[in-house]
């Protein structure tokens, strides 16, 4: 150790070291007894995770999930198309809407608020939790569980769910970006 | 045990499935029920959650198939959604004094267990082997969370560690830190518990 080799020591014994870098390593290997050590540690800590058994439910559990999935296969293959690209402007609206929203939830909470770093640093992960979520309600449920952001996110999908998808609404996808744009000052 | 697929086969399922076509499904389901499973229990430490975050997964399979892109590897598709969802329980655990009683689970506990083994060992397995198993497993559960989880997610998908990297979101050095002390941990672990068991089989001689 204290050659700073460990990161392609372990891809090495993984067999993922590019040829030319594995070359280098492997010749610093035959000077270098600790590092060969410590090559031969982690090829052994791979051996080990080799042995680890794959794991199922039982039976009857697994019934059960076959059958409530499968069972939607039909449905989602129905609506797909304009289902996927309506819900994804909505989100995109959603996760904007959130961030204004919950913006002035947050700049009465934190004193002094974050600055346009940090706003446009909740709204990346605000917008990539929503939208690679896939799916609308249940993941903005869930996000709602989490913090003062995802509850306004919440409160403002419930209300776009309820409204027509269509129209002003995806217009306003066009003022996402504008958005993010003041936000970053 | 990862899946073991032909490419040609896996693609086509992928694209019957797509189209709704529900042995498709059964295929895709059949493949990878055990390699998600296993990722989720070994990560989680517990059977219960990990058969609902393994619906989740597969609703969530069937809800974004459409959304697929054939440029990157079906399996480092499905164990995305997978990882998504363990994030998301390790987040809601973290804000688990936030969600209280909402939940209804328990999940204040950090300690993972170790998952029943009985259920999963071929009956021909010998003792020998069945006492190595179980070191493995105990061995495991005595890891983080995350180091739980970068070692299950390489052992059940088989993705490279370049490819973990990218499915959960990590730098490369990350990922390569974690699994390094993990695999250290877990020999050390496991070398001590061997020479344990054989202290104890070593009858007492004058």
């Amino acid at each position: 150790m204290g050659c700073e080799n460990s990161e392609n020591l372990l891809l090495l014994a993984a067999g993922e070291l590019e040829s030319p870098q594995a070359a280098a390593l492997r010749a610093h290997l035959a000077a270098c007894p600790a590092c060969a050590a410590e090559l031969e540690e982690l090829r052994s800590g791979l051996a080990a995770l080799s042995r680890l058994s794959e794991l199922r439910p039982a039976p009857a559990v697994e019934r059960k999930i076959y059958a409530a999935t499968a069972g939607r296969l039909h449905r989602y293959r129905l609506i797909r198309p304009n289902f996927v690209r309506r819900y994804r402007s909505a989100l995109a609206v959603a996760a904007a809407l959130a961030v204004v929203f919950g913006w002035s939830i947050m700049a009465d909470l934190l004193r002094p608020g974050p600055d346009a770093a940090a706003l446009r640093q909740m709204w990346t992960a605000t917008t990539a939790n929503v939208i690679d979520s896939g799916v609308m309600s249940d993941e903005l449920a869930d996000l709602n569980a989490g913090d003062a952001w995802s509850q306004a996110g919440h409160q403002v999908f419930s209300g776009i769910n309820k409204a027509d998808l269509t129209g002003e609404l995806l217009d306003l996808r066009d003022g996402v970006g504008q958005i993010e744009d003041e936000l970053g000052g | 045990m990862p899946p073991q697929i032909d490419p040609e086969n896996l693609a086509a399922w992928v694209a019957r499935c797509r189209d709704g076509d529900s042995a498709a499904f059964e295929l895709l389901f059949e493949a990878f029920r055990g390699p998600l499973y296993s990722y989720l229990a070994r990560t989680t430490g517990d059977r219960h959650l990990a058969e609902d975050l393994l619906q989740d997964v597969f609703l969530r399979l069937i809800e974004n198939i459409g959304r697929y892109e054939e440029s990157g590897r079906f399996e480092a598709w499905i164990f995305r959604i997978a990882a998504n969802r363990v994030r998301d329980w390790a987040r809601r655990r973290t804000s688990s004094e936030w969600v209280g009683s909402m939940t209804g689970r328990s999940e204040d506990s950090d300690e993972p267990g170790v998952l029943d083994r009985s259920v999963d060992q071929p009956p021909d397995e010998g003792l020998v082997r069945r006492e190595e198993v179980a070191r493995l497993e105990t061995a495991m559960s005595h890891l983080e969370r995350e180091e739980r989880e970068v070692l299950a997610l390489r052992h059940y998908s088989e993705l490279s560690f370049r490819e973990i990297a990218e499915i959960s979101g990590c730098p490369l050095g990350t990922v390569l830190a974690r699994s390094h002390r993990a695999l250290l941990k877990l020999r050390h672990e496991l070398e001590a518990a061997e020479k344990e068991s054989e202290k104890k089989k070593s009858p007492r001689k004058k």
